[in-house]
């Protein structure tokens, strides 16, 4: 057994400090990438330990949900719409996850989204029931939860949760993280950043499938889920700085290419571990100020950006 | 202001697509720019950018395509992408009435914000699922309710299929025949105009551009 699965496995005498461990575990150790049903288990107790998300009855609300059919048409149209396209182009993904599951989740959740309208405690964030971006979400947590009903659960906490700010109808949200993208690309490669504004291309322009998506839009899906492991240790903000990263690493490029714009439009295949070294490093050189907005940014929709 | 390298006519064309999401945007960008067609292509989320050069009467023509994600959520960024293009085309799917009308709103909006210059193709795609046989589309579109509105409107129509790849060189022709040389650099207009100038850089006019427009000097 690992020191990450040994830690998890019994109550944690001091939740924080347990927690802090469990951190720096994913940190340090790491967990495998690997098609085994057992390692794909413990990376899902470790999200959902990471996040807190309960799972108490979560199969018995998935299930009561399903049972409401499907959505209304017009949102089940954009669901269908969408799910026939995601990830189709990765034969690992499609050989773990079925369009159905993507459907089925997604479904559920327009449905509780409705539901959760009605009480005025979520109204403050009005996350949508379905739009476009749901769909690269919710398919790495299928891709690595052993249940469908554990997958939807830890969707919920994300969506509700952790970046409600980015699923709202308008793009508020992520206008805010393209803005605070442009700032941290300032700051930790001012000579890009330079380049990249002269040739007027900003994070609005070439930051945003990265920024909505959590980086799921990039390649391998495999790394992708590491990266994941490390936000739902650190925290989803730090996204943003492992974009910085993506940009970082392919800079000798961008500087000699003819076409930046073409070059950014889809970033190569990435090594995690390489993009959370880099990312990690930015971290003291960004202003306690700026690096709260990023940690903001998520959950409050009215922060200001200077 | 930067309107340099007019000293050799050369024309580029800035075209931005617009559309309900899944009328094929991508797909028929695809199959101009490379000549290619995959039934399952990814939701394109934000906007992506081609380009793609042509000759017409031995000069070249370079068109730069803004293929913009058909969701309203995205829709807020569109202005970005249509202000300072010289054409817009406008998809839906002939299979979808839906779609029809979202391109309506799209051809409305073009009108009132875009300027008058703007050449707007429309195009029906997925034609190649209308002609399959003993097929019954329930939701097709009326074709002449497709035809009086293009008359109404002055627009450019074609009928085509990415997938067989019908009618879609014709789409850039036409607009690359209907752009005169005159009008290759860029109309100035308010904040947020994205336009890219000859030597592919975009040039977005901005209040929040600072600083002078050459690069180097090494800051690392």
């Amino acid at each position: 057994m690992t020191s990450i699965e040994d830690l998890i496995s019994s109550p944690p005498l001091l939740l924080h400090s347990s927690l802090s461990q469990l951190r720096y575990l994913i940190l340090s150790e790491g967990l495998p990438i690997s098609e085994d049903k057992q390692q794909q288990r413990t990376r899902c107790y470790v999200w959902t330990v990471l996040s807190q998300t309960s799972m108490e009855a979560s199969t018995q609300r998935y299930l009561s949900l399903l049972k409401l059919g499907q959505p209304s048409t017009t949102i089940y149209q954009k669901i269908k719409n969408d799910t026939s396209r995601t990830f189709q182009t990765d034969p690992n993904f499609r050989n773990r996850v079925s369009e159905d599951a993507l459907i089925r989740c997604l479904s559920c959740f327009a449905w509780q989204t409705e539901q959760r309208r009605q009480n005025p405690r979520f109204s403050h964030i009005p996350v949508s029931t379905y739009v476009q971006g749901m769909n690269v979400l919710l398919a790495p947590l299928l891709y690595s939860c052993p249940s469908e009903p554990m997958a939807y659960q830890l969707f919920t906490k994300l969506c509700y949760e952790i970046i409600p700010t980015y699923l709202t109808k308008n793009l508020n949200g992520a206008q805010n993280g393209a803005k605070l993208l442009d700032i941290a690309l300032r700051i930790i490669d001012p000579k890009l950043s330079k380049f990249l504004s002269d040739n007027l291309l900003t994070a609005e322009i070439y930051g945003m499938p990265s920024i909505l998506t959590l980086s799921s839009c990039n390649k391998p899906l495999d790394q992708v889920i590491k990266l994941w492991d490390f936000m739902f240790a650190y925290g989803f903000h730090m996204n943003i700085l492992f974009v910085v990263a993506f940009l970082v690493k392919m800079r000798s490029k961008v500087f000699k290419s003819d076409s930046p714009v073409n070059l950014l439009r889809q970033f190569p295949d990435f090594d995690a571990d390489e993009i959370i070294r880099l990312g990690v490093g930015f971290i003291a050189k960004i202003p306690t100020q700026i690096y709260d907005l990023m940690v903001d940014h998520l959950t409050d929709p009215d922060i200001y950006i200077p | 202001m930067n309107t340099s390298t007019a000293a050799i006519p050369k024309l580029t064309i800035k075209v931005v697509f617009l559309g309900e999401s899944a009328v094929g945007k991508s797909s028929i960008v695809l199959r101009f720019v490379s000549d290619d067609f995959t039934e399952s292509r990814e939701p394109t989320i934000g906007a992506a950018f081609l380009t793609k050069r042509t000759t017409r009467d031995g000069n070249t023509i370079k068109f730069e395509i803004w293929d913009t994600a058909g969701q309203e959520r995205f829709a807020p960024l569109a202005p970005m992408y249509y202000r300072n293009a010289q054409a817009a085309v406008v998809v839906f799917d002939i299979t979808n009435e839906h779609s029809f009308h979202k391109a309506e709103d799209w051809v409305k909006e073009l009108h009132e914000k875009a300027g008058n210059d703007i050449v707007i193709a429309l195009v029906a795609n997925k034609m190649d699922l209308l002609n399959v046989q003993g097929t019954i589309l329930d939701e097709a579109v009326n074709e002449e309710e497709v035809d009086s509105f293009c008359q109404r409107e002055g627009l450019l129509y074609f009928k085509a299929s990415a997938k067989t790849g019908e009618n879609i060189h014709e789409i850039f022709q036409t607009v690359g025949e209907k752009i005169p040389y005159s009008k290759q650099s860029p109309r100035r207009g308010s904040d947020h105009d994205l336009t890219i100038t000859d030597d592919q850089r975009i040039d977005l006019q901005s209040t929040t551009v600072e600083g002078t427009k050459e690069t180097g000097g090494c800051n690392c």
